[in-house]
């Protein structure tokens, strides 16, 4: 038999894992990446985003959304294929595929110059059912 | 001809795979230049749709 999630223990799943987010004394940022970034924070760093404290809000039917997230209107520049979301003490807590129409988190243009500005528009965190 | 004893064992094994429920992650983003314009790919067809 598959494992079935009810709604509570999706709910309480998803705030789990969007709360770590928040750990430390400040907020969680969201790190764009080159393909060849690793996991530490600021390594192929194409351009930082900054979360809301705390970054979500409470999950429903196993979604959490992302509040505002402060656009980097800086960015170092680079080929984005990764991001990893970090909390405000540097520890990874989330990682997931970027692209252009296709991705985890699609933006419009993967290929970022230098001191262009990358927004997001929308994020959320779901844990399925199954 | 020598009569030898041929064994052949055959084991299975069975993995009990544990299904795993994945959370996902979703985002939309923009990319904006130096202009303002919204940063497409160059060979992105419809590029006046998103400029």
């Amino acid at each position: 038999m598959a494992v079935t999630l009810q709604t509570s223990a999706r709910n309480a799943a998803c705030d789990a894992i969007v709360d770590l987010i928040d750990g430390g004394a400040g907020a969680g940022t969201l790190e764009f990446k080159t393909s060849g970034g690793t996991s530490t924070q600021g390594n192929g760093e194409v351009a930082t985003l900054t979360f809301s404290d705390p970054a979500f809000g409470a999950a429903a039917g196993g979604v959490a959304t992302a509040s505002a997230i402060t656009s980097d209107t800086n960015a170092t520049g680079g080929t984005t294929t990764q991001a990893y979301i970090y909390d405000s003490n540097g520890n990874p807590i989330l990682s997931c595929s970027v692209g252009v129409g296709s991705g985890d988190i699609q933006l419009t243009n993967n290929v970022i110059a230098a001191t262009e500005t990358v927004a997001i528009t929308s994020l959320t965190v779901t844990v399925p059912a199954s | 001809m020598d009569n030898k004893e041929i064994k052949i064992e055959f084991s299975f094994i069975k993995e009990n795979l544990m299904e795993v429920v994945q959370p996902k992650i979703t985002g939309t983003g923009v990319v904006y230049k130096k202009d303002g314009s919204i940063s497409v790919p160059d060979n992105m067809e419809n590029k006046e749709k998103w400029q």
